[in-house]
């Protein structure tokens, strides 16, 4: 009977360790979050690194005085395009969502204006074709009144990473160059930078 | 005759005997499985071979378990590769690599449990040489999408990964075992990949960086990996030091990799040096074969009251003799515990191709019979992942047999703890719960080629078919297949890969 009471001992034990081992096999979890929240999982480029850097640079951009400058001189606000931003990095960096906040923060800043880049311009044609011959006569949108860009942006992101066991630090590196589309001189040049440190434990329990 | 089973006569008691083993097997069953890793997934080299992937996909989706995920996502990525569903294999991918990060740190838990059962209730943690290849199928992959800015982001990630992984595996190696596993912290054939692609972009400084790596890795490893440095690199040097104005530099590589220089002079003459203006370049991958696997070998043998269980010696002599043990069915002697120990072994195993011969046609008939002169280009064996998993099996070899001994030594006092508080009935069952747990870790990324081989072609702008003759390693043909209708631009790189079984 002895023998019968600690077998069944052994077997909840068992179960117990069974439970256990297979306790990291839980299901998965979805919780929605705001989207201005920072969660930073891998320590990889992210959205709120795409959005604060591309903050901070049109702040410097449109902060200095090539944009007076300009304005005095031609009576008007600079019309912008923003071309490439490479990414020279060892991450796949989504530059088109960066191109994209760039965009945001200009025109939202309201001191420069921003021309549609060439595979958004071919799509208003298109659009614009399709009205000469559908679209009356007065609502049309007309030929030839596209607005040239004065100044292109054009940038690259860079990325050191400096690693030891399971830490990382991470610096990157955002250089832009803002250049006069007519004579080619740079008006404006300028880099914003970001540093983070991945640590990982070596266990866990 | 008196085997050592429990010699009460009571019927009862058997039952109970049974009944408790009954439920432990399920409960391992459930927990572990009984077949080792290689065993369960056999299906899938075949099914690869025979190009059903759909077949290869739904046996990594049924046969690898939760322990096995890195290597569910390395499968199907390689799968889905070869299937030319290079966006889905990108995500399997990237899935693998982020998972790969999270496993750095270990599980206390898992490691407990693994032993008293067995090294796959681990999560699997890819050896380097199997992660540092997911840039190469990766940039692959990009290339055949057209997204040239990823597969250079790729080009990047190669040259960090493999010294990364080596770094976190030789953490986990005893260091006077590491020896050659640390030598080949640097991919001689992922740097120089990364090189071409650089050199694609017009990243001069980079490429040129990536080549003189390459370089200075297979003059060092080439013998310990069985290489051959593919001519196509010190031409490359060359001209991208030229380039530069690198003269001083070229020249200290000219003296410090003498065997990289060796095999371009050799390859003098040969299409694949020269690279004339109106020209582009093929750069030609050919996977080989199957990279070598684990098995398992498994020592089953009783150990007889009476005997000297604290004579250290006496554990290894026994596993070193057991197999075949039969002094259990001598009559009269009592099993005291019965040693079951299961460990991985290696199969070496190489390509079947030791070399290529392809000569470039002009696909356009008309062409084709107007041409006077046909290139020709030889491969290289750039890269030998049997011999890379071997190295690493060897290191790890004194770690993966420590922790056999240490596991059967808790499983033998699990079974007299459950002895004390449970008497015989116990005991047996904690011995039959180490028996079936038993298994060795037999993991691996099992449809990795054994080896690549390299073809550097230079050839006039145009379409061009390749025709491939294959030679095995005694010499003898293989076969010849053809790449069809490459597109060849001036100026431009064309990169191709196939994969030979």
């Amino acid at each position: 009977m002895k023998n019968l009471v600690n077998g069944r001992r052994l077997i909840v034990l068992g179960v117990v360790v069974a439970v256990v081992a297979l306790a990291g096999c839980s299901g998965k979890q979805v919780t929605r979050v705001e989207v201005e929240e920072q969660i930073d999982l891998s320590g990889n480029w992210n959205d709120i690194d795409s959005q604060e850097v591309a903050a901070a640079l049109v702040t410097q951009i449109t902060g200095s005085t090539w944009v007076e400058d300009f304005s005095a001189e031609n009576g008007k606000k600079p019309y912008i395009i923003v071309g490439t931003v490479r990414n020279k990095t060892a991450e796949h960096i989504p530059t088109k969502t960066f191109i994209a906040d760039l965009e945001r923060e200009f025109i939202n800043g309201g001191r420069v204006r921003v021309v549609a880049s060439p595979e958004e311009r071919e799509q208003v044609r298109t659009e614009r074709a399709d009205q000469q011959e559908f679209s009356s006569q007065e609502t049309m949108a007309h030929w030839g009144r596209e607005h040239g860009a004065d100044f292109m942006l054009i940038g690259e992101i860079n990325a050191i990473v400096d690693q030891e066991g399971g830490d990382q630090v991470k610096y990157y590196q955002v250089d832009c160059y803002l250049v006069d589309l007519e004579d080619n001189v740079k008006v404006w040049t300028g880099y914003e930078k970001l540093k983070k440190f991945v640590g990982k434990g070596k266990y866990k329990s | 005759m008196n085997v050592g089973l429990p010699h009460t006569g009571d019927h009862a008691r058997a039952g109970r005997v049974l009944v408790t083993g009954g439920l432990l097997l399920l409960l391992v069953v459930i927990t572990t499985g009984c077949a080792t890793y290689s065993a369960k997934i056999a299906d899938l080299r075949p099914e690869l071979v025979a190009g059903d992937f759909e077949s290869a996909l739904q046996t990594v989706e049924d046969e690898t378990g939760s322990k096995d995920r890195l290597l569910y996502f390395l499968e199907r990525g390689i799968i889905l590769h070869y299937a030319d569903r290079w966006t889905e294999s990108n995500v399997a991918f990237a899935a693998a690599e982020r998972l790969s990060d999270e496993l750095y740190t270990k599980s206390i838990s898992e490691g407990a449990f693994s032993l008293i059962s067995n090294d796959n209730a681990i999560s699997y943690r890819a050896r380097p040489f199997e992660l540092a290849m997911v840039p190469y199928f990766r940039a692959l992959n990009y290339i055949y999408l057209g997204q040239r800015n990823e597969a250079l982001v790729e080009a990047r990630r190669a040259s960090l990964q493999m010294s990364k992984y080596v770094d976190t595996t030789l953490g986990s190696i005893r260091r006077e075992d590491r020896g050659d596993l640390e030598r080949i912290r640097n991919n001689a054939f992922l740097l120089y990949t990364s090189g071409m692609l650089y050199d694609w972009d017009g990243e001069l400084n980079d490429a040129f960086t990536a080549y003189r790596n390459a370089a200075v890795a297979y003059q060092r490893n080439s013998g310990l990996l069985k290489l051959v440095p593919p001519p196509s690199l010190a031409a490359d040097l060359a001209r991208v030091s030229g380039r530069l104005g690198f003269k001083t530099e070229l020249d200290e590589l000219r003296r410090s990799c003498p065997d990289v220089f060796r095999a371009a002079a050799a390859a003098a003459g040969d299409q694949m040096v020269a690279w004339q203006p109106g020209q582009g370049t093929v750069v030609f991958f050919l996977e080989s074969g199957f990279v070598s696997a684990k098995t398992q070998i498994r020592f089953d043998f009783p150990v007889f009251e009476g005997e000297a269980y604290n004579d250290n010696s006496y554990w290894a002599w026994q596993i070193y003799a057991g197999m075949g043990n039969t002094q259990a069915l001598v009559a009269g002697r009592k099993i005291e515990y019965w040693v079951s120990v299961a460990a991985p072994e290696m199969q070496d195993s190489v390509g079947s191709v030791a070399v290529a011969r392809v000569s470039a046609v002009p696909a356009d008939s008309t062409a084709r019979a107007a041409a006077t002169v046909v290139p020709v280009a030889v491969s290289s064996r750039a890269e030998n992942l049997s011999r890379q998993a071997r190295i690493t099996f060897d290191a790890e070899k004194p770690t993966i047999f420590f922790k056999t001994i240490l596991r059967g030594l808790t499983k033998y006092l699990a079974s007299r703890g459950a002895e004390s508080a449970g008497g015989e009935l116990a005991k047996w069952a904690a011995t039959l719960f180490g028996a079936v747990t038993e298994s060795a870790d037999t993991r691996s990324w099992l449809t990795l080629p054994a080896d690549v081989h390299l073809v550097r072609l230079n050839l006039p702008a145009g379409r061009w078919d390749l025709e491939v003759e294959l030679t095995g390693h005694g010499g003898e043909p293989l076969g010849s297949q053809t790449v069809a209708d490459v597109q060849v631009r001036a100026g431009d790189w064309t990169f191709l890969s196939r994969r030979l079984f």
